[in-house]
């Protein structure tokens, strides 16, 4: 029986370790090459720690105006956070809380999981036409509004979970004492259900930071592009010269990403299950 | 009170004009579009009726496109819910260290999928990448992890795979833990093996988390864009198309705008087929 245990936590050790090098490994390859020299990546035999260390290419790509890249995505993400949230709570509260015809209501949810569906490339051209008439191609501003593609329906599906999980009593108490239906949402109703607030934020930055698609095609001019724009122009380089920058710049890219991880992962994971599934 | 009947529909004004300007408008310009067939010299469009799709249909590229999308969708979908399964399986077991597990297994799904691609592109290089050096070290031969035909697939779903595990793990792993513990503990009591428990009681209770996880996964993995576009180019020749570069390279390349709306069309239709039965699913739980 002891014996048993113990072999049955071997195998249990050892598929943890196997799990753990299967998922590290690119990371951790992508951090050491950033700091190799070109001619240790660009060798037959690769190594397993940077024998000459160097921040050669950290240096080049903050040169090429990485931090620019950086500055475009921090905008473009808080504003696309602040639109679906500024939207998508008054709509979610009327929703699910306010009196609507039925068939209107069940239209407009529909259409949220649609939206959900379609694929990206088969709206993005179509899109990207019309926000030229407008002059909002090649701007961040429109970027950010093009956005809302992914995170208003992410916002409002999200957020009519959390409204439905409030007792209706605390509203009509506060509608007896006079207050209007904006007054209860900002003053009562946001600061309930704020982690669900928190879960859109975070999702929301998370799907806009790393995407690439709309970015790549809304965007021309080299100041205004995305980080993920800028590593996509690394990856498909022919230079191998340049793959220490290209680790570099991933790197930095994801480090905002993975600190989710560390310091709000409760809200991460409550994100991440009512993006996929709604509110369980 | 006939103020308080209006503010519902107040508060979904916003909310409706985006959902009109970013997918309904863009959703009925595809369709009218694939009607037509476009110049875009002279921006004209002619009115063609049925004739863009018929020459999608005709069209060996966009077949093959077909294929390839539906052979990677299948083969995506099922590793990545099995492996999901493999880790939610293990952590609900080890509850000891799940609190230092779950980061790390979450981890690439929070990368920008540039960051996937960059980094599995260092590993598979034929020259200089790690897993041929491997191979090589070990007595095989080298493999074209990125250029061989054969092979290309398969690299692509690995990389796939990787970074998208981490949401099969997450949704299995709140199906595991809404199984109630005392169902276990009273087989247990009657002497029921592992095996069975797992049969008789794991994949019954966790046939709706299991089966909304396969949904999920063959509509994402149905529209692969990135990976192809960023690491193949959809070749080698054209073995490596998938419908959304096929949709991407007709429309922001070719300009054919009428033949990539009328793909456009035809993706979205079969898309919404299998969508159907998530959104069905989803508003039953809302």
């Amino acid at each position: 029986m002891l014996c048993n245990k113990f072999i049955s936590n071997l195998i249990l050790s050892l598929f943890v370790i196997i799990l753990i090098i299967y998922i590290l490994l690119p990371i951790y390859w992508l951090f050491i090459t950033s700091f190799k020299i070109p001619i240790e990546y660009w060798t037959k035999t690769p190594t397993l720690f940077p024998s000459k260390f160097t921040l050669e290419h950290y240096y080049e790509i903050f040169n090429k105006g990485f931090l620019l890249n950086i500055s475009n995505t921090i905008f473009v993400c808080i504003i696309a956070s602040l639109i679906a949230i500024l939207v998508g709570l008054p709509a979610s509260y009327s929703l699910s809380r306010l009196k609507i015809a039925n068939l209107f209501k069940n239209g407009i949810l529909t259409w949220i999981l649609i939206s959900r569906i379609i694929p990206p490339v088969v709206i993005v051209l179509p899109l990207y036409t019309t926000f030229k008439v407008f002059g909002l191609t090649n701007n961040l501003l429109g970027l950010s509004i093009a956005y809302e593609v992914y995170v208003l329906p992410f916002a409002i599906w999200t957020l009519i979970g959390f409204f439905k999980t409030i007792p209706k009593e605390i509203e009509e108490a506060a509608l007896v004492d006079g207050a209007n239906r904006i007054t209860i949402l900002i003053k009562i109703l946001v600061p309930t259900i704020l982690p669900g607030i928190i879960a859109v934020l975070i999702m929301g930055i998370l799907t806009i930071w790393n995407e690439f698609l709309f970015a790549y095609v809304f965007l021309s001019e080299s100041s205004k592009l995305t980080l993920p724009v800028v590593i996509a122009g690394l990856v498909t380089s022919e230079y191998g010269e340049i793959w220490g920058q290209l680790a570099a710049a991933g790197l930095i890219s994801s480090v905002p990403m993975l600190l989710f991880t560390v310091y709000l992962q409760k809200y991460l994971i409550l994100g991440f299950t009512t993006r996929e599934v709604g509110k369980m | 009170m006939n103020k308080l009947e209006k503010t519902p529909y107040l508060f979904l004004f916003l909310a409706i004009i985006l959902f009109v300007i970013l997918t309904l408008y863009p959703i009925i310009d595809v369709i009218y579009l694939s009607f037509h067939k476009y110049n875009f010299i002279t921006e004209e469009k002619e009115f063609v009726g049925l004739k863009e799709y018929i020459s999608c249909i005709n069209d060996y590229i966009f077949k093959t496109s077909i294929i390839n999308t539906l052979y990677f969708s299948l083969a995506a979908t099922f590793s990545q819910t099995l492996l999901g399964l493999g880790f939610a399986i293990l952590v609900n077991r080890l509850n000891r260290i799940r609190k230092f597990l779950i980061p790390i297994i979450i981890a690439p799904n929070l990368l920008p999928v540039v960051v996937v691609i960059s980094a599995w592109k260092l590993l598979m290089d034929y020259d200089h990448g790690l897993f041929n050096y491997i191979l090589n070290s070990l007595g095989f031969e080298k493999v074209g992890w990125l250029f061989d035909p054969k092979i290309i697939w398969p690299s692509i779903i690995i990389i796939d795979t990787w970074q998208w595990t981490p949401v099969c793990f997450l949704i299995l792993l709140a199906g595991l833990q809404s199984i109630p513990k005392d169902l276990y503990e009273a087989a247990m009591i009657d002497g029921a093996s592992s095996t069975s428990l797992f049969s008789k009681i794991t994949l019954p209770l966790l046939k709706p988390h299991l089966f909304l996880t396969l949904l999920l996964r063959s509509i994402d993995t149905f529209r692969i864009f990135e990976k192809v576009y960023l690491l193949t180019g959809g070749g080698p020749g054209i073995a490596t198309e998938t419908i959304s570069t096929y949709i991407f390279k007709n429309g922001l390349i070719f300009f054919d705008l009428g033949k990539a709306s009328a793909a456009s069309v035809l993706m979205t239709l079969t898309i919404i087929t299998v969508g159907i039965v998530y959104i069905i699913n989803i508003m039953k739980r809302g």
